[in-house]
């Protein structure tokens, strides 16, 4: 079977993309139904909660088809939407560290620990879903212990299907820098999850 | 250079030493051509499950979907009702302007252009021009109408 023509494909898109910036509601709902996971793994990676991710993605979708006018469309819009989540799950990161340093100083914790998962999760057995509900804890926290900036752009990078130019471009940043920033927090997350590794993989 | 720079394109960054990551990063900084070679290509996944992330439910998806519309509907409307606010305040103005107009005219402040009163009965006693010019002044044969000529000193002719 032939695989869909790329520059098809990206025609399309920018047809859906022009439809929505005129405020059809279809168009609008076609690119939320493509783009919100990507989002949401960028958000929940960043900032650790799912609530939290959530409310990112929201409100990076408001702000997109606010600003869909002024999209010039020389990257993609999934690489233009993942850059506004990013940059809100920072503003969200930043905003937490203010308050948790408050509160500190009042004597209270804020709890800063990974989100438990959806309630409606698929149906698994009760031991595999208790084990996947602690393997993902494990990567988050170890997600959590990364630098903001190492933490931004493996969140872009889990996301999916981002080159390293799209990463680049969603942050703003060379790509020397991506690909340094890739290779450091790839290293510490290997070592904080090595046990984590199918054996023989490397 | 060249062969760390394949690495890397090849996804096989983790083989490198942070030394190296570091001298590609500088390179790739300086070179447009090797960082247009290296764009293209996707960063290695990871072994292990770091990339598996646990996705919302339905539920949770169309509440996030609802409150987008919902921040679409309320823009939609913040933008009729301000360009609502904008005609009614230009009409407002206009009407305000026009308003005044009228009072003004009943007040006889300002005269309509198309009615014209000539004064009557008015005496002029002085008419200062300025130096260079004389002034003089015609009456009609009943001493109604009366024309105010300035001459130029040098010249006979009106100005």
């Amino acid at each position: 079977m032939n695989s869909p023509d790329p520059a098809s494909v990206e025609q399309l898109e920018l047809r859906i993309v022009a439809a929505a910036a005129k405020g059809d509601r279809g168009a609008q709902r076609e690119l939320f139904e493509r783009y919100r996971e990507a989002a949401y793994v960028v958000a929940f990676r960043i900032t650790g909660r799912q609530e939290d991710a959530l409310d990112v993605v929201q409100d990076a979708f408001i702000k997109a088809f606010e600003r869909l006018a002024e999209f010039a469309g020389d990257a993609s819009f999934k690489t233009w939407l993942l850059r506004i989540a990013s940059n809100r799950s920072l503003d969200l990161l930043r905003a937490r560290k203010v308050r948790l340093a408050a509160s500190l100083d009042q004597g209270d914790e804020d709890g800063g620990g990974p989100e438990p998962m959806a309630d409606d999760e698929p149906e698994l057995t009760p031991g595999a879903e208790l084990e996947q509900r602690e393997l993902a804890a494990r990567v988050q926290a170890a997600v959590d212990r990364l630098p903001a900036d190492q933490r931004s752009v493996f969140a872009m990078y889990a996301a999916g299907e981002m080159t390293y130019g799209d990463i680049a471009t969603a942050l703003g940043v060379p790509i020397g820098t991506v690909m340094s920033r890739l290779f450091h927090a790839r290293k510490k997350l290997a070592e904080m999850l090595g046990d984590l590794a199918p054996r023989g993989s490397g | 250079m060249q062969g760390l720079l394949d690495t890397a394109i090849a996804g096989r960054m983790d083989e490198l030493s942070p030394e190296q990551i570091e001298r590609l990063a500088a390179h790739l900084d300086e070179s447009l051509e090797a960082a247009a070679l290296l764009a293209d290509a996707t960063p290695p996944m990871m072994v292990g499950s770091a990339n598996a992330v646990a996705l919302p439910t339905e539920r949770e998806w169309s509440r996030v979907w609802s409150g987008v519309e919902s921040a679409g509907a309320a823009r939609v409307e913040r933008v009729r009702r301000g360009r609502v606010i904008r005609f009614t305040q230009s009409f407002a103005a206009l009407a305000a302007c026009v308003g005044i107009v009228f009072m003004m005219q009943r007040a006889g402040i300002v005269q309509r252009a198309d009615v014209t009163q000539l004064a009557s009965g008015v005496e002029i006693r002085e008419l200062d021009v300025a130096a260079g010019y004389t002034a003089k002044i015609d009456l009609d044969e009943d001493g109604g109408s009366a024309v105010i000529w300035i001459y130029e000193d040098a010249s006979d002719e009106g100005v």
